[in-house]
C-alpha cells in the first residue's frame, strides 16, 4: 500500500504530506491525497538515488511556487465574492465604513497627539545618546543651575561627553534693522556648542562663536528656518544684517536647518543667541536667586540658577559622566552656591530623546486615559459593527448551512465572511487616517491654546501613527468580524435549512446581539459617567475661588524696561504709568506687579531664615515670590487678613517690609502671628508688616504655597505685569487702558491686554480640550449605543411579528404590547450599567488626576449617568414598540 | 464528491486558445482514454520523451484550473476497478475540454502548414 496514513506509511510519504501544509486548507482537502498518491508512485518508480533526489527537489520547488497561488487565488476569490456583497448591501456597508472610521478615526487622531506629544524624538542627531542633567534632589532650582556649576560641570566632563546649557525660550522684542515697529519672537540664550552637540549645525551661515571663557558678550544670533521665512522671506542676504532684541542689536549669522525649532516641544525657538547676552537682551525669567544681585549679569553668578544643562553621552558611558558630574558639583564651591546645595549635590542624567516639553508633564496622562476613552467608543462602534453583520449574517444562513452540508469547511466560511470585514476596515482605516490628519493639528492648537497662530508643533500622520491605526484597525476586525463569523458559521444545519429564508427565529437568533448590545450600554455608561464627571470638574475647575476678584480686572503684560532708557528712570516711568492709567474714569484703582496673576511668571526663592523657626536639618524654605505696588491687593482683591497693605511709604531706602500669604504665616509661625516677625537671608531683615488671604496665584489647580510680597520699590526688577480694576465691563476699558499706557511710554510694547478672566481661561485650555473630548466620546457612545439597541429591537420586533399579532388576538393590549418591548429595552440596559459599574467605580481612581473638586466615585454622577442611559433605551425602543402594537393580528396569523 | 460544475455561461472553444503548453499536453493525454492524475503523468512523460516532466503540485494546479473552467471532469464511478486503486481520482474530457483540445490541434497544424509552405520546415512527402 503506497500511501496508506499511519505507521507503514513510507517515511517519504509523511515527509511531503508535511510540506503540503504550506497549501489552504481547502486545496489541501482537496487534492492532498491525491497529491501523496503521485509523489508515493513516482518515489517507488524511481531506480535511482539520483532520481529520488531529484523527484524531491521538483516537489519542494513545485509546491513553494504552487501554494502560495493557491493561497492568491483563494484571497482574490474571497476578496471579490466580498466586494459583490459590500455592494449589495452598499446602505449597510456605508453605515459600518462611517461608523468605523469613526472609531478608528477618534483612536488614531487622540494617538498622533501622544505622538506628537510624548512619543517623537527630537529631529537632532542620536537622540537617544542626550540627557538632562538632573540635581537628584528636590531643589529650589527647579534642576535648573547657575553659571560657575554649568563651568565646573564642562570641566570635569569626560572628554568624549559635552555639555550644553541653555536658558528657557523667552518671548522678546525684536525690531529689524531701519524699521519701528517691534514684533515679539521667542529666543533662547544657549552656550556656543549649542548647534555642534546637537547636530544640527546651521544650514546657512555658521554656528555661534566658541566660548573664549572671558564672558563678554557676542552680540550674535542664529534664526531659525521658520523665523527665517517669516521675517525675511528666505531672502540670503540675512546674513550679517541687524536685529534689536529688547533694546540690544545683535547680527544674524546663521539660519538653523529646516525643522529643528529648538528642544522645548511647545515652544519653538525663533532666534538662538549666546548665554553671555542675558543681560543685553533683559532675560529675567525662570530663574531661582538666593541672595542674589539680579540686576548685575547671570552668567558668572554662583546663586542665580536659571540653566537647564543637557549632556551629549555616548552609550555606556553614562555611569563615567555621572561620576565626574558628582565629583565637580561636589568640591568646593567656597560659597559660592548654598551650602545645603553643595552637601546634598547628587547628579543624574535623564534620558533627553524627546526634549523638554512642560505640556508632556501635564498632559501625557490625560493623554493615555483619553486614548482608552477613544478605545471604548471603539469598542462600542465594533459592537454595532458586529451586529449588523451578525444581522445580515442571519439572512444567510441558509445559504451557509447549504455550503456547508456540500462539504465546505468552517474555517473556510469565516474567512471568506472575514473577507468582508478586512475590506470593510480598510476603508474605514483610510477613512481614519484622514480623520487624524485633519484633527491632529486641531487638537495641538487647542491642547496649546494657539487657537488663532500657528501650532507650535505638528501631530503628523508619521509611520507610528500608521502602524498604530493598523494595529487598531487589526483589532476592530477580531472584534467586530470575528465573533459574528464565528457564530454564524456555527449552525444547526437541519434546523438552519428548514427555518428558510427567515432564518433562525425568536429570542436565539439575538441572543448574541442581545450580549453586544449589553456590552455597549456597560462600556456607554464608563463614558456618560466620565463625561458627568469631568464636566462638572470643569466646571469646578472655572467657578474655582481663587482668592483674588476675577470679574472687572484688566492684566496687561508689558515691560517698562524697553521704555526706560536708564535703569534709575524706570521707578518714575512705572509711577506715571500707574498715575496715568489710575486717571482712566472706568478704573477704579491700578496696581503693578512682577509676576503677573495666571501669566506663566513664577518667581521662587529659597534659602530663607525665619525668626523663631528652626529648619530641619535638610528642610527647604522655598516662597513664591512677587513685587508689587502700593494698591496692588486692593486692585486684585486679596484681602488681607493681618496687619497692614504695602503703602506708598515703603520706600526703597525706609525698613524692608513684606506681605506674606496665610499659607506662609501658619506654616513658619506656630501661633500664625506673623505680623511683626522678620525673616531674610542671614540677616532677616525683613519685616512682616500684613497677612493676606491665600490666591492661586499661578493657576487654578495648584494649591497655595508660602508666598511673599515685597514692595516693587525695594527689589530689583521691572512690573511685567499692570493690573488694573475697572468699574464696568472690562473689555470696555481696553482701549482707554492702552491709550494711557502708550501716551506714557511710547517706545514701549504692550505684550498683551485681556480681562483676568480670559487669561485664565486660557490656562484651563487643556482641561477645556479634555472634557470636549470626552464629552465628543461620551455622545458617540451613547448614539452607537441608542443606535446599536434601536437596531436590535427593530430585528426583534421585525421576527417575533407573529407572535405579538397571537398575543393580540389572544388578548393583549397594544400597551401591554408596547410595554413588552421597552421592558426589554430597559432590562438591556440595566444589564449593561451592573456590568459596567465596577469599572466606573475603579476605573474613576485612576483618572483621579483629571478631575478638580469632585471625587471619582461620585454617586450623584453616577446616577445621573444611568438615568440618561435608561433615557435613551426608553427613546430608542419607542418605535420598535409601536411598530410592534401596530402588528395586525389577521395578518400575523396568516402569515404563520 | 460530485462533479465540478461547467460554468454556466457556453464559451467558444476558439476562446480559450491558445492554450498553456501544460494544458495542452494534459488534454492530449485524456484524449484517448480517463486517467488518474499519476497516469497522466507517466504519459506526458513518455510521449515527449521526458522534456516535459510536471511535478505533482504543478500537476494538480493545472487539474484544478481546468476542472474550474470545465474542459475536464472527475469520474463518478472508476473506469475499471480491477486494475485499479480505488483511492484515485480519474478525470475524463469533457465534450467543450475535447472540442478546446481540437481547436488547439488545428492552431497549431495551422501554423505548421505555414512553416512548411514558408520553406522553414521541409514539405512533407
Amino acid at each position: 500500500m503506497p500511501a496508506s496514513r499511519g505507521r507503514n506509511e513510507p517515511l517519504s510519504a509523511r515527509a511531503f504530506r508535511a510540506l503540503l501544509s504550506l497549501y489552504p486548507g481547502t486545496f489541501r482537502d482537496e487534492y492532498g491525497r491525491e497529491l501523496t498518491l503521485v509523489f508515493v508512485d513516482r518515489y517507488r518508480d524511481s531506480t535511482s538515488r539520483w532520481e529520488r533526489i531529484r523527484l524531491w527537489l521538483e516537489a519542494a520547488i513545485g509546491i513553494l511556487v504552487e501554494a502560495p497561488k493557491e493561497h492568491g487565488r483563494m484571497i482574490r476569490q474571497d476578496l471579490q465574492y466580498a466586494i459583490r456583497s459590500l455592494r449589495k448591501h452598499g446602505l449597510v456597508t456605508t453605515t459600518i465604513v462611517v461608523t468605523l472610521g469613526l472609531g478608528i478615526g477618534a483612536n488614531s487622531a487622540m494617538f498622533s497627539l501622544l505622538n506628537a506629544v510624548a512619543l517623537r524624538t527630537l529631529p537632532v542627531s542620536d537622540p537617544d545618546r542626550l540627557f538632562a542633567v538632573r540635581a537628584g534632589f528636590p531643589l529650589a532650582s527647579g534642576n535648573r543651575f547657575a553659571g560657575p556649576v554649568l563651568e565646573r560641570l564642562r570641566q570635569s566632563a569626560p572628554p568624549d561627553v559635552a555639555v550644553v546649557a541653555m536658558s528657557r525660550v523667552a518671548r522678546m522684542h525684536t525690531r529689524m534693522e531701519r524699521a519701528v515697529e517691534t514684533e515679539p519672537a521667542s529666543l533662547q540664550l544657549v552656550s556656543p556648542n549649542y548647534f555642534d552637540v546637537l547636530g544640527r549645525r546651521p544650514s546657512l551661515g555658521q554656528s555661534l562663536p566658541p566660548d573664549d571663557g572671558s564672558l563678554i558678550e557676542t552680540p550674535v544670533a542664529v534664526v531659525s528656518h521658520r523665523y527665517w521665512l517669516r521675517r525675511f522671506g528666505g531672502a540670503p542676504d540675512v546674513l550679517g544684517r541687524r536685529l534689536t532684541i529688547n533694546g540690544a542689536a545683535v547680527s544674524i549669522i546663521g539660519i538653523a536647518p529646516q525643522g529643528f525649532d529648538g528642544v522645548w516641544l511647545e515652544s519653538p525657538v525663533d532666534i538662538w543667541v549666546p548665554l553671555t547676552m542675558q543681560r543685553a537682551v533683559m532675560y529675567s525669567q525662570n530663574y531661582s536667586a538666593d541672595g542674589a544681585d539680579t540686576s548685575r549679569p547671570w552668567l558668572p553668578q554662583g546663586r542665580i540658577w536659571w540653566l537647564d544643562v543637557i549632556a551629549r553621552v555616548p552609550p555606556e558611558r553614562t555611569g563615567a559622566a555621572v561620576s565626574a558630574f558628582n565629583a565637580a558639583a561636589l568640591s568646593p564651591f567656597n560659597g559660592a552656591i548654598p551650602e545645603a546645595l553643595e552637601r546634598d549635590a547628587r547628579i543624574v542624567l535623564q534620558p533627553f530623546a524627546r526634549g523638554f516639553s512642560t505640556l508632556r508633564q501635564q498632559f501625557a496622562t490625560p493623554l493615555y486615559v483619553l486614548i482608552a476613552l477613544a478605545a471604548l467608543v471603539l469598542l462600542v462602534a465594533c459592537a454595532n459593527v458586529a451586529n449588523l453583520l451578525l444581522a445580515r449574517a442571519a439572512g444567510r444562513q441558509r445559504e451557509l448551512a447549504v455550503k456547508m452540508s456540500l462539504g465546505a469547511d468552517r474555517a473556510r466560511l469565516v474567512q471568506e465572511l472575514l473577507a468582508e470585514s478586512v475590506l470593510v476596515v480598510l476603508m474605514a482605516g483610510a477613512a481614519a487616517l484622514l480623520v487624524a490628519r485633519w484633527a491632529g493639528s486641531l487638537l495641538v492648537r487647542t491642547a496649546t491654546a494657539s487657537a488663532t497662530s500657528q501650532a507650535p508643533f505638528a501631530a503628523t500622520v508619521d509611520l507610528r501613527v500608521w502602524g498604530f491605526t493598523a494595529a487598531v484597525a487589526f483589532a476592530s476586525v477580531v472584534l467586530f468580524g470575528l465573533f459574528p463569523a464565528w457564530r454564524t458559521t456555527r449552525l444547526d444545519l437541519a434546523a438552519a435549512i428548514k427555518a428558510g429564508q427567515r432564518g433562525l427565529s425568536g429570542r436565539a437568533a439575538t441572543r448574541p446581539a442581545r450580549l453586544l448590545v449589553v456590552i455597549q450600554v456597560a462600556v456607554s455608561l464608563i463614558l456618560v459617567t466620565g463625561t458627568g464627571l469631568l464636566v462638572r470638574s470643569f466646571h469646578n475647575l472655572t467657578n474655582a475661588n481663587l482668592g483674588f476678584e476675577r470679574g472687572h480686572l484688566l492684566s496687561v503684560a508689558l515691560d517698562p524696561r524697553l521704555a526706560a532708557s536708564r535703569p534709575q528712570e524706570l521707578a518714575a516711568l512705572q509711577q506715571r504709568l500707574l498715575d496715568g492709567v489710575a486717571s482712566i474714569p472706568r478704573v477704579s484703582s491700578a496696581a503693578l506687579a512682577m509676576c503677573g496673576l495666571h501669566s506663566n511668571c513664577r518667581a521662587r526663592e529659597d534659602g530663607y531664615q525665619i525668626e523663631g523657626y528652626q529648619a530641619a536639618p535638610n528642610e527647604q524654605i522655598l516662597f513664591l515670590v512677587n513685587a508689587v505696588s502700593p494698591d496692588y491687593f486692593k486692585t486684585v482683591g486679596m484681602p488681607i487678613v493681618a496687619g497692614r497693605p504695602l503703602t506708598e511709604r515703603d520706600v526703597a531706602n525706609g525698613p524692608k517690609v513684606a506681605v506674606v500669604n496665610r499659607t506662609l504665616a501658619t506654616r513658619y509661625f506656630v501661633d500664625g502671628q506673623a505680623v511683626g516677625r522678620r525673616f531674610g537671608f542671614a540677616t532677616r531683615d525683613v519685616e512682616i508688616v500684613g497677612v493676606v488671604e491665600d490666591a492661586r496665584q499661578l493657576n487654578t489647580r495648584d494649591a497655595p504655597v508660602p508666598a511673599a510680597f515685597f514692595p516693587m520699590a525695594q527689589r530689583f526688577g521691572a512690573a511685567r505685569s499692570l493690573e488694573v480694576r475697572t468699574s464696568g465691563d472690562p473689555r470696555q476699558a481696553i482701549d482707554a487702558v492702552r491709550g494711557a499706557v502708550t501716551r506714557t511710554a511710547p517706545d514701549m510694547p504692550i505684550e498683551g491686554i485681556a480681562p483676568i478672566d480670559e487669561r485664565i481661561s486660557l490656562t484651563l485650555s487643556q482641561d477645556r480640550l479634555i472634557v470636549f473630548l470626552t464629552s465628543g466620546f461620551g455622545l458617540l457612545a451613547l448614539g452607537l449605543a441608542g443606535f446599536g439597541l434601536f437596531g436590535l429591537l427593530s430585528y426583534a420586533v421585525a421576527r417575533r411579528g407573529p407572535e405579538f399579532g397571537i398575543r393580540m388576538a389572544l388578548g393583549a393590549s397594544q400597551s401591554q404590547v408596547v410595554w413588552s418591548v421597552v421592558r426589554e429595552a430597559l432590562w438591556l440596559v440595566v444589564f449593561g450599567s451592573v456590568l459596567g459599574a465596577p469599572v466606573v467605580l475603579f476605573g474613576g481612581g485612576l483618572a483621579s488626576a483629571l478631575f478638580f473638586g469632585i471625587s471619582p466615585q461620585d454617586w450623584a454622577t453616577f446616577a445621573g449617568a444611568t438615568m440618561t442611559l435608561l433615557a435613551v433605551g426608553c427613546a430608542c425602543s419607542l418605535i420598535p414598540a409601536l411598530r410592534a402594537a401596530r402588528v395586525d393580528p389577521l395578518i400575523a396569523l396568516r402569515e404563520e | 464528491m460530485p462533479p465540478r460544475p461547467a460554468r454556466s455561461s457556453s464559451p467558444t472553444p476558439e476562446s480559450f486558445l491558445p492554450l498553456h503548453r501544460d494544458t495542452f499536453h494534459i488534454l492530449v493525454s485524456l484524449a484517448d482514454r480517463d486517467r488518474h492524475g499519476y497516469s497522466v503523468m507517466r504519459d506526458v512523460l513518455e510521449r515527449t520523451g521526458g522534456a516535459l516532466r510536471f511535478s505533482p503540485s504543478s500537476l494538480y494546479a493545472s487539474i484544478r484550473r481546468l476542472l474550474e473552467k470545465g474542459l475536464i471532469e472527475e469520474l463518478a464511478e472508476r473506469p475499471d476497478p480491477e486494475h485499479d486503486d480505488e483511492r484515485r481520482r480519474y478525470y475524463r474530457l469533457t465534450p467543450l475540454g475535447r472540442a478546446v483540445a481540437m481547436a488547439e490541434a488545428r492552431r497549431l497544424e495551422r501554423l505548421l502548414s505555414d512553416a512548411r509552405a514558408t520553406g522553414l520546415l521541409p514539405r512533407r512527402t
